[in-house]
Formats: structure tokens, C-alpha cells, sequence
């Protein structure tokens, strides 16, 4: 058994250095420390992390813009309520569609919620006959129904079965019976 | 089949299941980066027979079946949903340890791979710790020598295929031992992290050093401290020393802590069978800006403080503030998407963050005589995170401990330190790398 002239470690017989110091079992000098220095790739988990960084800092950004031009005229906040709620929506939307798109029915439920909750917000603000009851509701239930119209009427995507192991195991490389690859025959060696 | 949405212990038809406690974290944090995989895996003295292996996981599948699931977004939790298909077995790859994509679709949440006279099982850190992984390898490894025609007995390691799964073993035992309005563990400060950035999303290499039981009892015996305590106390001073060397570089660090991340098997002080997670931390930890440390006085510091932290009590400051955290009303009605965030956030600023290595010990494992007679060896390897960058695994079978390093950086300049200390004391260690 090759044993490192600088660790002092017995090595595996088939490797031509030393894993620990890099220096060559048959003499040489170790090689110095080389810390890889590639970039990082830049992941689709990152951009969507910095995408949602800028538009919650542009949202914050545009917040306090207003918010400080409303209090420097009136010293009260009055007409900022609107472009504030507004923004908080806007954030929102993006944020929901950011993180929920490929789950498209959790997607549509809290673009819901959060479309009504704006619509509410407005109504409570807004110092007339309230609409949100006789105006917005109906207005919901109607869309609602073409949605499911639409939804019932639309050609169906046939996809494969989430649930079946061996196709997506087939795509690994493993033994699958319907690949034609039989695992009765294989020897590991 | 019916769907039956119970989540009552040993109820036979499971559909679905909640994450354990420790579970919760990693389908919000696992990245290609920070896999939260972990492998084990056996030598054979005779090669694999496949068509026998995929046998065996067949027979034995079914005794666990909080194993057969996957992953599945719900609105406020990720749940296991029961998978309908076994797992076929998959050729070894030349990685130390699979991708397990846990949120992508159906794909099971361990894979079984052969290759050679080596069987390998990767967990993902959802299904369970390492005593659950352990338990169900040995009880693969045993089916398969039986369906080889060999006479296996029965033993306390291995669960047999015909017995039904208990009840217990299906528990969040963290729940269990929760002790509501219990004080948490005290604040931790960033610690120091090795330098180097991860060579690529994905890839790691690992080095195994393999040494001698007796050799190595000899020298902790001598020292009066327990094998686990020895080699942390080694981790720490290697981690030191790299500190040190970059200090005398002319590198100013701002965070001069060197803290380990040492799991404890918390089923040696709280009873339960369970097969999912139910292991915490012991947190071994030096201050460098008190000066440099010699190995010895490092060996005492980190001896008394693990038995300080190593007791029931202590251990369940930490379940405390763990399921405390899962009951909050405002965490459990957070919608997942958010949650995700902030788990997310939470992890990277008080989990990986805090520590600078992780070492485990799964302790010696003990086969049947019979068994013992075909399994050469057998190893362990945890995928590091993106903040360790290495992590230091150990498994002790007949009269060899397997260290095992999996690091994501180029430098090999920590495992360096720590053989060439081991060989420096007189134990010999042979050096393996994939």
C-alpha cells in the first residue's frame, strides 16, 4: 500500500496522487491549495429573488415618495391613501405572480382575494353610496361563470401521469421492464 | 384506492402525512447547493445481483411506508403523499450522493442505487435522520442476503418485512416530548465559514479515510473523552488552524467564532421507535479572539462543554423552541409561498450561518454474524451547504471507522489537517477519494 511521503496516509493503489496534499506517489512536491473560483451560476431561484427585491423596493420607494409629498401639503394623510393602497395591490399581484405561477389554481384564488380586498379597501375609502356589495359582487359571480364555462369547454391537455415511477425513473437511466432493458440478465461488476 | 385523510398513528391506510418537525425546514431551503441528502451505502464481498435487489426493495418497501411518498405543495404545508410505486433501483453514479429533486412532481424521496458489489440508499433529510436510514438499509441488506438463499436471523437493527409497521414509528415524537412554555436554547452569533466559493451547483467531492477502531479507542481512552468529542474537538482545531493561517496572511475576519454542528440521537434520552427525524444539536464552539488554542486544552473545552449540552433537559430547550415555532398561530396560518420566505430566510440567518462545520457520528454498527460474513463495509455521506461547504460524517462496522468528508470546494486543506493530526498521534488512516 503507496503511503504519502508528506500526509503520512496509506492511499488507495489505483490513484496516482495523494487526495489530501495532490503530490504524485512517486515523489514531487504538493501542489498549493486552489480554491475554484467559478462564478456562481445564476439560478432562476435567484433572479426571481432579486426581481422580487427591486419591485418591493420600488413599491417602498414610491410608498414613501407620496406619503412624504401628502404630509409636507396637509400634514395628514389624505389623498395618499389611494396611490398607497394601490401600490400595496400592485406589489401584491407581482409578488403572487412571482411565486405561485406555476400553481395556476393557488394563483387565481389569491389574485382573487387580493383583487376583492383592493376593491373593498377603495369602496371603504371612497365617501359615496357603497359599491363594492351591489357592483363588485356580481361582477365576481359573472366572470366566475364564464371562467367556468371557458374552463369546461376548452380542449383538454392530455399529460403523462405524475404518478408513474418507471417513466420517470426511465428518464434516470434506471431498469424499467417497459424500456426493454432487463434487469434479469445484469450483473454489477 | 380509497383516500383516507387520517393522520392517526398506525392507521394501515395512510394517504398522506405531515413533515416531522425537523422536516419542516428543507423543502423550503434544499438547493442544488444544500441538497439535505444523505447516503448510505454498503460493500458486498460478492457483486449485486439486480434482479434480486429490486426483489428485495419490493418486500421490504411495504414495511415502510412512511418511506413510499413524495412531496407535495398544500396551502399553508408542504405533506408526503403515499406513492403507489415502488422504487426501482438506479445504476450508481460516480456522485457521492443523488439529487433528489423534493419539490419536482412524484419522484420519490429516496433512491436505491447498485453498482459493482456497492449498494447505496440516498434519504432526503425529509423522509428521516440517520438511525431511520440506517434501519432501513440493514433491513434491505438483509432481505436481499435472504432472497440470496442465506439464513438470516432475526435482530435488533433490522426490521423484518412480515411485521407490521408500528404505530410508533410513524410519530413526530418531537411533538411528543414538547414541553409547552419551556425556555429555548440562549442566541448564537454568526460563526466562521472555510474560505473558497462551491465549485458548482450540484457537484461534490469527497474524501474517506478509514482507521482502526482499536487504534483510535486506544488514543480517546488515554485522553478520557468519548470518540465523538475527540474527533469534534479535531474538527474545531483544524478549522482553527485554517483561521489562524489566514490571519497571519493578513485576512481580517469579522466573525471570529468557530462553532460545530455535532447531531445528537435524541432516542438515547427520549423513547420512541420512531423512523422519521428525531435528532437535535450540541453546539461545541471556541471564541479566536481569545487567543490560539493548543489540541489538549481544545480536547477539554469541547469534552465539558458537549456534557453540558448533551442531557435531556438541555435538548429540550431546543425541541421547545423548535415545535413552539411550528404552533404559532401566525406562522401556521401563513400562506406556503410566504412561509417559504421566510423559512428560507430564517435558515440562512440563524441555521447555516451560525455554524462552521458539521460533524456525525452514527456510531458502530452491529450486523448479524451471518451478515457479517458478506458485508465488507459500510459508509455514510451528507451533502454539505452552501455555507460549511464541508461536512464531516462517521460510521464505525467490525474494526474500521469511515470518516468521510463531502465538500463543495476545491480545497482539501481542512481534511489535510485532520488525518495528517490522526497519523501525527500514531493512527494509521488510509485514504479513499471519489
Amino acid at each position: 500500500m503507496p503511503v504519502c511521503k508528506h500526509c503520512g496516509v496509506e492511499i488507495e493503489e489505483d490513484l496516482p496522487c495523494c487526495p489530501l496534499c495532490r503530490s504524485s506517489i512517486h515523489g514531487g512536491d504538493p501542489v498549493g491549495e486552489q480554491n475554484i473560483r467559478t462564478p456562481l451560476p445564476e439560478t432562476a431561484a435567484h433572479q426571481k429573488s432579486w426581481f422580487w427585491g427591486l419591485i418591493t423596493l420600488l413599491g417602498l420607494g414610491g410608498g414613501a415618495i407620496v406619503s412624504a409629498v401628502d404630509l409636507a401639503y396637509g400634514m395628514s394623510i389624505t389623498w395618499s391613501r389611494y396611490p398607497l393602497i394601490s401600490i400595496a395591490y400592485l406589489w401584491l399581484t407581482v409578488s403572487l405572480f412571482i411565486y405561485l405561477r406555476k400553481h395556476i389554481y393557488s394563483l387565481l384564488l389569491f389574485e382573487t382575494i387580493n383583487l376583492g380586498l383592493y376593491l373593498w379597501i377603495l369602496n371603504s375609502l371612497t365617501p359615496i353610496t357603497p359599491w363594492f356589495f351591489s357592483l363588485v359582487i356580481p361582477l365576481y359571480i359573472l366572470v366566475s361563470v364564464f371562467y367556468r364555462f371557458d374552463a369546461v369547454h376548452r380542449p383538454q391537455i392530455q399529460t403523462g401521469d405524475y404518478g408513474d415511477c418507471g417513466d420517470r425513473d426511465d428518464q434516470h437511466g434506471a431498469f424499467s421492464p417497459a424500456s426493454g432493458n432487463d434487469p434479469q440478465q445484469v450483473y454489477f461488476r | 384506492m380509497t383516500k383516507i385523510h387520517s393522520r392517526d398513528a398506525g392507521n394501515p391506510a395512510y394517504d398522506w402525512y405531515t413533515l416531522d418537525n425537523a422536516a419542516k425546514i428543507y423543502p423550503s431551503t434544499a438547493s442544488e447547493h444544500s441538497p439535505a441528502v444523505f447516503r448510505l451505502f454498503v460493500t458486498l464481498k460478492e457483486p449485486v445481483k439486480s434482479w434480486i435487489l429490486q426483489q428485495a426493495i419490493e418486500a421490504v418497501m411495504p414495511r415502510f411506508p412512511y418511506f413510499q411518498v413524495y412531496l407535495r405543495r398544500g396551502w399553508f404545508w408542504y405533506y408526503l403523499q403515499r406513492h403507489h410505486h415502488i422504487p426501482r433501483i438506479r445504476p450508481l453514479e460516480p456522485t457521492p450522493v443523488s439529487r433528489i429533486p423534493v419539490r419536482a412532481g412524484s419522484s420519490h424521496l429516496l433512491h436505491v442505487s447498485a453498482g459493482r458489489n456497492i449498494i447505496a440508499v440516498d434519504f432526503s433529510h425529509i423522509l428521516t435522520d440517520g438511525n431511520g436510514g440506517i434501519r432501513f438499509l440493514i433491513s434491505l441488506i438483509a432481505e436481499y442476503l435472504r432472497l440470496c438463499g442465506m439464513p438470516i436471523g432475526s435482530h435488533e437493527n433490522f426490521l423484518h418485512p412480515q411485521d407490521p409497521p408500528h404505530p410508533e414509528e410513524y410519530e413526530d415524537a418531537y411533538k411528543r416530548y414538547f414541553i409547552k412554555g419551556a425556555p429555548g436554547p440562549g442566541h448564537y452569533s454568526p460563526a466562521y465559514h472555510i474560505p473558497g466559493r462551491p465549485a458548482q451547483a450540484g457537484r461534490f467531492r469527497t474524501i474517506t479515510g478509514r482507521i482502526s477502531v482499536d487504534q483510535m479507542l486506544d488514543r480517546t481512552r488515554k485522553e478520557g473523552v468519548t470518540l465523538t468529542e475527540y474527533l469534534a474537538a479535531l474538527m474545531i482545531y483544524c478549522l482553527a488552524r485554517i483561521y489562524q493561517e489566514e490571519v497571519d496572511q493578513g485576512k481580517k475576519h469579522r466573525r471570529s467564532i468557530i462553532r460545530l454542528e455535532v447531531p445528537v440521537n435524541l432516542r438515547s434520552f427520549y423513547p420512541s421507535g420512531t423512523m422519521r427525524n428525531f435528532s437535535l444539536y450540541v453546539s461545541p464552539e471556541i471564541d479566536m479572539k481569545l487567543g490560539p488554542y493548543d489540541f489538549e486544552e481544545l480536547l477539554k473545552h469541547v469534552h465539558h462543554s458537549m456534557r453540558i449540552q448533551i442531557n435531556r433537559k438541555e435538548l429540550s430547550r431546543q425541541i421547545s423552541r423548535n415545535v413552539g415555532a411550528e404552533f404559532n398561530p401566525l406562522i401556521r396560518f401563513l400562506p406556503l409561498f410566504i412561509k417559504d420566505r421566510f423559512v428560507n430566510w430564517i435558515h440562512s440567518r440563524m441555521g447555516e450561518r451560525l455554524y462552521s462545520g458539521v460533524l456525525s457520528n452514527l456510531g458502530k454498527i452491529s450486523l448479524p454474524a451471518e451478515m457479517e460474513s458478506s458485508v465488507q463495509s459500510i459508509h455514510v455521506v451528507l451533502s454539505p451547504n452552501r455555507m460549511m461547504k464541508t461536512s464531516c460524517t462517521v460510521i464505525g462496522y467490525q474494526n474500521d471507522i469511515h470518516i468521510n468528508f463531502c465538500s463543495l470546494v476545491e480545497s482539501r486543506n481542512l481534511e489535510r489537517l485532520f488525518f495528517t493530526h490522526l497519523v501525527e498521534y500514531g493512527i494509521s488512516v488510509h485514504i479513499k477519494e471519489s
